[in-house]
């Protein structure tokens, strides 16, 4: 058989397949006698909805610094982490805030202030006391010694849908760090949620 | 494409069940928070030697007190500050020095750095003051210090009329950026 004229079969043989599986069972009962039963397996596929947002605090500043001290963002960051789950499938729902780049997590000129200087805590959550960015992240989310997890919450089904709000306070350590030339410094916290 | 291959397509589609993805590693987008710290510069002057000069003896004609040490320390943004400027001035212009008989304004008491500017010059007298040193700044000299004499001269040569007495004013010193 040349090749053609197999490409010309091959629809034919899929639908007599077809005309097989789903078609044998109502021939079978035109002569009056049950055919075994076929199966259709169905499934719907619902993809889990995890979102971040920040209704308030997405700026945070120090307004006059203070060489060898610890020195407090004003304000606090409100974070709000919703989530649709399928508890069967997800362990945990686990947030994350983290410095793209941990060894510059704040700069200003020629000065460059490491993650592992800036303090942060979430009273409701993991750090209940001020800690450093120096953790891993998790999976794709965070970066390798410039990370926080600010809050790990099992999954069940209970709370397969479910919300919570979270305040995150954050600290720049300067105590036994080089002394800042005056000027302005800067950084940007990256926030991220992440099933496990 | 085919009717057949559609309808094949179609059969398969209902009996080979999809794959149920597992949740573990799903992430949200991203949200961030931009922080800022400033550090605010500051500039000090301090007097090494104390804050009193005195003459004793005044006579009609140029009158020096001892240079009075001054020293001025800085530590600015060169990218927000030009200059650090040391400036002198009298509260009351008319009687910068002031005695139970009389008065010495501050257009009869003059100034100058030693090293400075050749030759004394007047306070005022619109506000009694008088610049002592203009310091640019750059990426260099952010931080730095500077001490300097600060000469003061009472001319009473178009005040010979002065009545006898003791005179006492005080001279604010003030350093600025700009």
């Amino acid at each position: 058989m040349t090749t053609s004229a197999r490409l010309r079969r091959a629809p034919l043989l899929l639908l007599l397949w077809v005309a097989l599986t789903l078609g044998a069972g109502t021939a079978a009962a035109q002569a009056g006698t049950p055919s075994l039963p076929r199966l259709v397996t169905l499934s719907a596929l619902r993809v889990g909805q995890l979102t971040v947002s920040l209704p308030s605090g997405t700026s945070r500043s120090i307004p006059a610094v203070t060489d060898n001290a610890v020195n407090t963002f004003t304000g606090t960051t409100t974070i709000v982490t919703q989530w649709n789950l399928n508890p069967g499938q997800t362990n945990s729902v686990n947030l994350i805030a983290y410095f793209s780049n941990p060894t510059v997590a704040m700069s200003g000129g020629a000065v460059q202030i490491p993650s592992g200087r800036i303090l942060g805590r979430v009273t409701t959550g993991l750090p209940v006391a001020f800690t450093a960015f120096t953790q891993n992240g998790i999976g794709v989310v965070g970066t390798a010694g410039g990370s926080l997890r600010l809050f790990s919450v099992n999954i069940s089904g209970a709370n397969k849908n479910s919300s919570r709000t979270d305040n995150l306070d954050l600290q720049l350590n300067l105590v036994g760090f080089p002394t800042l030339p005056p000027g302005t410094y800067s950084g940007t916290l990256n926030i991220r949620a992440i099933t496990q | 494409m085919s009717r057949a291959s559609i309808l094949a397509a179609l059969g398969l589609a209902l009996c080979v069940p999809a794959p149920l993805s597992a949740q573990i590693g799903l992430a949200s987008s991203p949200q961030s928070v931009r922080l800022s710290a400033s550090k605010q510069g500051w500039v000090s002057i301090s007097l090494p030697a104390g804050g009193s000069a005195s003459l004793s003896g005044l006579v009609s004609g140029p009158n020096d007190f001892p240079a009075v040490p001054v020293a001025t320390s800085w530590n600015v943004d060169p990218g927000q500050t030009a200059t650090v400027t040391l400036l002198a001035h009298f509260a009351a212009p008319g009687q910068a020095l002031a005695g139970a008989q009389g008065a010495i304004p501050a257009s009869l008491v003059h100034g100058r750095l030693t090293g400075g500017r050749p030759g004394f010059v007047p306070f005022g007298p619109a506000g009694g003051s008088l610049e002592l040193f203009t310091q640019p700044i750059a990426e260099p000299n952010a931080i730095g210090t500077r001490t300097d004499g600060l000469e003061i001269r009472i001319d009473l040569t178009t005040l010979p009329g002065l009545p006898s007495g003791t005179y006492t004013g005080t001279l604010n010193l003030v350093a600025v950026t700009q």
